[in-house]
């Protein structure tokens, strides 16, 4: 097996398990709302249900 | 004829000039590449006729050049140009006819820079010969068997001799004509020629152009501007065949990424709190799963067409805010002149990781609801369905990767497909339809 085809392998092989990581721990699914510095009442990102009185 | 171990140089009857002999005992006619002249190599050089205003063969490769190419010994024993007319269009190329004691004859053609090998074919064709008149009847493109490989039709061309110099084997005059019906393989051209006088059969090649320019000599060759059809393709060229490899192995981790996103998105986690609360409410959510993906999911209980405002709060063990936010839920429904219609969605979910395990509280006070599209609403009691889901699974990044392994194994496919179907983009086939 060549070089090139090698490095391709272990790179893809790479990129299978960091997203099989990402996934099995969901990492980066969480709610752009939900976490604790958004102010209450907040829509989020979603300034179209802003709620600051 | 004349033994080439006998006699090595003649003086041409004409015009004088010193003539090697280098082509062997089937040279039947030698042309004088000073004076044009035709001299019978089977009558000890008498002249036959003097052909003039001859233009000159335009080639780095001359008469008298050796080279060995795949361990065989050849010379450059004649030079000959063909042009070929449609209409404005010019196309000539130069043929180069090299001799070796031990292999016979073949042609080297210089066409567009490029460098093509070519040799009578005795092996035998399927059918065994296929002429312009059998193209012109043709409903499809001929095909033609040859040596287990298939070829398809390419290309009918009838070129004239513009210029000759040098031995042969028959005797070749200005204007001469033939007409070649040439078919491709998958590396190898089949070509069927006739001529005034004779059929023959030929079978071409692409060799090492480098190989070939270095072995002549020429240390600085023409360099081609195009793909000429029997030249490999850039993605399936010895030692290049990375393409094929990448192409393959990334449908294979294409298929592995999306079966991995299916495990991930069958694997919904646990359910720590199933449980539908009038608002307001407060409810123990005992979570374990730290550093995983928790799921919160709200099914608001309210009527068609009608919208609540929600604001969860999840608290940790240590009543420490983990979250609160504010989230719209409707549904709704209707008739307009397209028919019935519905939109929106009773389901709200917000996904987080727990940072430590331990009983967390969700809380919800009474959601502003609303009916329609009124912009404000008023604080009602409702009931929502709470599900807690923890440990669950993403499918999305093994799902985004699947699909870039997909879209880099059809991309490297399209091109190979391309690159097949450029080989035949010069072919004549659809302008004769």
């Amino acid at each position: 097996m060549t070089p090139l085809r090698i490095l391709f392998v272990v790179v893809s092989s790479l990129l299978l398990a960091g997203a099989g990581y990402l996934g099995y721990y969901g990492i980066g699914a969480d709610s752009s709302d939900a976490i604790p510095s958004i102010r209450v009442g907040s829509g989020g990102n979603g300034f179209a249900n802003a709620n600051v009185k | 004829m004349i033994s080439p171990e006998i006699r090595v140089a003649i003086r041409c009857p004409n015009c004088g000039a010193g003539l090697d002999i280098l082509g062997g005992g089937r040279i039947t006619t030698h042309i004088c590449p000073y004076c044009s002249s035709a001299l019978d190599a089977t009558e000890n050089y008498r002249l036959l006729e003097t052909y003039t205003g001859m233009p000159r063969a335009q080639s780095p490769l001359a008469i008298g050049m050796e080279a060995t190419l795949d361990g065989v010994s050849w010379t450059i024993i004649g030079v000959l140009t063909q042009e070929e007319r449609d209409g404005v269009e010019v196309w000539t190329w130069v043929d180069h006819l090299l001799y070796s004691p031990t292999h016979g004859y073949c042609w080297l053609t210089l066409e567009d820079r490029h460098l093509i090998l070519t040799r009578r074919w005795r092996k035998g064709t399927s059918p065994q010969f296929i002429g312009a008149a059998a193209v012109e009847r043709a409903e499809a493109p001929p095909t033609a068997s040859a040596d287990g490989e298939r070829f398809r039709y390419y290309e009918t061309s009838t070129s004239r001799i513009v210029s000759i110099e040098g031995e042969f084997t028959w005797r070749p005059r200005p204007g001469d004509r033939e007409t070649a019906v040439s078919l491709l393989g998958s590396s190898r051209m089949l070509s069927f020629v006739q001529t005034a006088r004779e059929t023959e059969v030929e079978m071409s090649r692409y060799p090492d152009q480098a190989a070939v320019w270095a072995a002549f000599g020429i240390t600085d060759p023409p360099r081609p501007a195009d793909l000429h059809p029997l030249q490999p393709r850039p993605d399936t060229a010895q030692g290049g065949d990375i393409g094929t490899f990448v192409k393959w192995g990334s449908a294979v981790f294409a298929v592995l990424s999306l079966a991995l996103a299916v495990v991930f998105d069958l694997d919904g986690g646990h359910v720590v709190l199933d449980q539908i609360a009038r608002t307001p409410f407060a409810l123990p959510v005992p979570l374990e799963a730290t550093g995983r993906r928790t799921q919160l999911i709200l099914r608001a209980e309210i009527e068609e067409n009608d919208w609540a405002q929600l604001e969860p709060a999840l608290s940790d063990p240590e009543d420490q805010p983990v979250f609160e936010t504010s989230r719209e839920v409707g549904i709704y429904s209707g008739h307009d002149a397209d028919g019935a219609w519905s939109e929106g969605s009773r389901f709200t979910a917000i996904s987080f990781h727990p940072r430590v395990s331990g009983v967390y509280e969700i809380a919800l006070d009474p959601p502003e609801t609303g009916y329609g599209e009124a912009e404000t609403g008023v604080a009602r009691d409702i009931a929502v369905q709470v599900t807690v889901r923890e440990a669950q699974s993403w499918p999305m990044p093994a799902f985004l990767l699947g699909l870039a392994f997909a879209a880099l194994a059809a991309a490297l496919h399209w091109r190979a497909l391309r690159g097949s179907g450029v080989r035949f983009d010069g072919s004549d086939w659809e302008d004769d339809e």
